[in-house]
């Protein structure tokens, strides 16, 4: 079989879906979850902080 | 159903010709509206006249960005999006009326922000950053649009597959060109539902059924939608570059492998680009911004690079094959200048890559950011993108649009020829006027840089009246280009001569044969382009040492 | 060919030399941004920082008003001036339209910015400097900052945040 000699990027570049689903899950990934996972692990600020800036004279 | 294409020999499905009408007459409008929206702007800013009141100023100013980066870039987009998966394939459009569905939601969402925004229910730029609160409406609006235009990209996706089954277009990958549009097609499904998920809750917010909406994590949904979409445009733009490279000269892509390879860095890449508006905001962590503007985005940029040799290195080949031989550059002096879509074409490409790439990836590194976001400079990036680039690329095909679609011979052919040039220098002045202006610290959207009413006064450095004076012209220059492309598109479109046969078409806008195959020899293949793509990085490098330079200099921050 | 099948062999195709050439370049130079970003971090002196907490207007503003009580020296168009010693943290306080407090600084001293909002996202573009940073409600910023220059700046707003944006103006006064 001729196919059979197709590499796996030739075969991967004639096939949409797969191109789609690769491409968002990578932007997903990468992009979307990873960034609002930093906006939710966000720390207070620290009380020592608070204290020696409300505290003092 | 079908009708054969006396002009290219392809397989025309009729249903379809309508909707690509359609989308294109909508894109043109848009276009129109966008440009006179944007003089006005202009002339606000520039503040010797300083002619809009101040809440005139930002409703235009929204009006003016949203209608020209989505409305007429998309709308236009969805034209080449049914062209390139129905007619290049020989093939038919799944269920038309969907496409029609489709239209009707992207008009009536454009009409309903267009009165938002100018009945004042929307003062909150296209960018509307939560807290900043818009009448639900508005984001009703977006969503229909964006709805919309999923819809055609579902359809897009639809096509290719049946036809592909039905082995409408032989035996093989898709033809460059659609598989162009296949990227932006992808591209465009990853910015596009982005937009769904953060125009719904802020609706739900606007609507007083959410409490509250957290700042940062709109500004990297939005992002993901807002800058996604114009890595869409750029592919779309260097699709019909390859497409008007074998039209006017019959370049094709010296290799293919290397394009689509290209094509395809561009999938795994080019959307994480959008971190690059966020450089300097708090959250997310600097590692989080240098992954995604840094390794991935380069993948990408080496991508653009790569394209940036491949489309001129297809049209030096060609012609070097027809016999223009002579020293470096002899193919270039005998290209087709005569025609518009070439022209078009080979502008968008030197000014893309020399202005809109150059500014775009230094501007988008994380640490010489800070020296622009949100100045003038980032407006003057894109205009040497999305305008220079995408625009002018559009704008220029529009031109084999109308003979092949709407069958008419192009009226005042003259005009259409000097067009792409006044265009190009008028974009290319405002660009490096608004680059320049915003080096000097001066911000974009900001409607009096004197600071009027404000407890301190602050003056820029003089020089920068110098820059507004080149910007105003060359705002001005660019917007009457884009009349007379109108002018020329609108007289066409009812007043034209019909094309009646191929060689009505040669006349003006030939479909050039391909020159004869290359033969087999050692040296370079396009040693002209060579020089150029040179050119190019040497003054990349240059432009980067500045910026690095320029930031060393600064306050010390970390 | 733009519009047609591919040759079959298409993927076989050898590059031509100039193009290798040309890639290779570029992905030189693709690598070395990639280089000198990471590596800025370490060699560089202006880095946007990596420290952020989490707030509330009514807890930073609780936070702004004993900072400035401590280093108040005057008062200016009903703004407080503060003159913060080296090495202290400092809080600044966007509120559509102002910026608050006016700052008197110290020439090669450094200072904890601490940055917020009250209501709307600002934006921080210290001039002549062309140094600009985004500021979000909720967020403290922590920037810390080393002038080293010496006279008078400007915080103007360049973050789109109402018909009053451009009366947003602040002071910094940086002293020898
Ligand atoms: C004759 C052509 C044009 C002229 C003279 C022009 C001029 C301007 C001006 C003066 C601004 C406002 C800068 C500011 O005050 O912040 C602006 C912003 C902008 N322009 Fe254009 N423009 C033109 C065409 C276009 C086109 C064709 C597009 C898109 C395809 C476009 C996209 C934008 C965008 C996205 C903004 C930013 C809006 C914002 O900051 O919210 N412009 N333009
Ligand atoms: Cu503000």
């Amino acid at each position: 079989m001729v196919e059979d000699k197709t590499s796996f990027l030739e075969r991967l570049l004639d096939r949409p879906i797969a191109l789609l689903i690769m491409s968002n899950a990578i932007f997903a990934v990468s992009y979307f979850i990873w960034g609002v996972m930093k906006v939710w692990t966000t720390s207070p600020i620290p009380e020592a902080l608070k204290e020696t800036i409300l505290g003092g004279k | 159903m079908f009708m054969k294409c006396d002009l290219t020999g392809f397989n025309v499905d009729k249903r379809v010709i309508p909707l690509i009408k359609a989308n294109a007459v909508a894109a043109t409008v848009s276009l129109l509206l966008a440009v006179t929206a944007a003089l006005l702007v202009l002339l606000t800013r520039w503040q010797v006249i300083h002619l809009l009141p101040v809440d005139w100023y930002y409703r235009i100013l929204t009006f003016h960005g949203l209608v020209a980066l989505v409305v007429w870039v998309v709308f236009w987009e969805m034209a080449g999006l049914y062209f390139s998966s129905t007619v290049v394939l020989n093939a038919r459009q799944i269920a038309p009326w969907l496409g029609w569905l489709s239209f009707v939601l992207m008009v009536a969402g454009t009409g309903i922000c267009a009165f938002t925004i100018l009945t004042g229910r929307a003062d909150v730029l296209f960018t509307s950053y939560a807290p900043l609160k818009a009448n639900p409406l508005h984001y009703l609006g977006i969503i229909l649009f964006a709805v919309g235009a999923l819809i055609v990209c579902g359809l897009f996706f639809a096509n290719l597959i049946v036809a592909k089954k039905e082995k409408t277009y032989g035996d093989g990958p898709l033809p460059l060109f659609t598989f162009g549009l296949l990227t932006a097609a992808i591209l465009a499904v990853g910015t596009l539902l982005p937009g769904a998920v953060i125009f719904v809750p802020t609706f739900l917010w606007s609507l007083g059924l959410i409490e509250t909406m957290n700042s940062t994590v709109y500004r990297i949904v939005f992002w993901g939608f807002g800058h996604a979409s114009q890595q869409l445009n750029v592919a779309a733009m260097i699709s019909v570059w390859y497409l008007v490279a074998f039209l006017a000269v019959g370049g094709t892509s010296i290799n293919e492998k290397v394009s689509r390879g290209a094509f395809f860095l561009y999938l795994i890449g080019i959307n994480l680009a959008s971190a690059h508006h966020l450089l300097t905001d708090p959250v997310p962590s600097p590692s989080w911004k240098v992954f995604n503007t840094g390794y991935f985005m380069y993948l990408a940029v080496l991508a653009s690079m790569i394209h940036a040799f491949a489309v001129p290195s297809a049209i030096e080949s060609a012609q070097r094959r027809r016999g223009f031989t002579k020293g470096l550059f002899d193919w270039l002096k005998n290209a087709p200048w005569g025609n518009p879509a070439f022209s078009s074409t080979f502008l968008a490409l030197v000014g893309f890559g020399f202005i809109g790439g150059i500014t775009g990836v230094v501007n988008g590194m994380e640490q010489t950011n800070m020296i622009v976001h949100n100045t003038l400079a980032i407006t003057g990036h894109f205009k040497g993108t999305v305008v220079i680039g995408t625009t002018l690329t559009f704008m220029g095909v529009t031109y084999y649009l109308l003979p092949l679609i709407f069958r008419k011979k192009i009226s005042f052919f003259s005009l259409a020829k000097i067009q792409p040039w006044v265009t190009w220098i008028g974009i290319a002045m405002l660009s490096i006027g608004f680059s320049i202006i915003g080096y000097l610290g001066v911000p974009r959207r900001h409607w009096d840089i004197t600071f009027s009413g404000g407890p301190f006064t602050y003056t820029f450095p003089e020089i920068a009246d110098l820059f507004w004076v080149v910007s105003v012209l060359g705002g001005t220059i660019a917007f009457i280009g884009v009349l007379i492309w109108v002018f020329v598109v609108v007289s066409t479109v009812f007043f034209g001569k019909p094309v009646k046969s191929k060689a009505d078409m040669d006349t003006q806008m030939p479909i050039v044969s391909q020159p004869p195959a290359l033969e087999h020899h050692k040296g370079f293949v396009a040693p002209g382009t060579f020089v150029l793509t040179l050119i190019f990085i040497a003054t990349f490098i240059i432009y980067a040492t500045l910026n690095w330079g320029w930031l060393s200099a600064l306050w010390e921050v970390r | 060919m733009a519009l047609t099948v591919p040759e079959k062999g298409w993927f076989q195709t050898k590059i031509a030399k100039d193009e290798k050439a040309w890639i290779i370049i570029a992905l030189i130079v693709c690598l070395s941004l990639f280089v000198l970003m990471a590596g800025w971090h370490v060699v560089g002196k202006q880095n946007a920082s990596s420290i952020v907490y989490d707030t509330s207007p009514d807890e930073f503003y609780k936070l702004s008003q004993a900072n400035w009580r401590k280093y108040k020296i005057g008062e200016e168009e009903g703004i407080p001036v503060v003159k913060p010693p080296a090495g202290s943290d400092v809080f600044i306080l966007a509120t559509t339209w102002r910026w608050e407090p006016i700052l008197v600084l110290k020439k090669g001293a450094e200072y904890r910015f601490h940055i917020s909002s009250m209501d709307l996202v600002h934006g921080f573009s210290l001039q002549p400097l062309n140094m600009n940073f985004v500021i979000h409600p909720q967020y403290d910023y922590v920037l810390t900052f080393k002038p080293t220059s010496s006279g008078d700046f400007r915080i103007i707003c360049n973050e789109f945040c109402g018909f009053g944006h451009h009366t947003m103006i602040g002071k910094i006064t940086v002293e020898e």
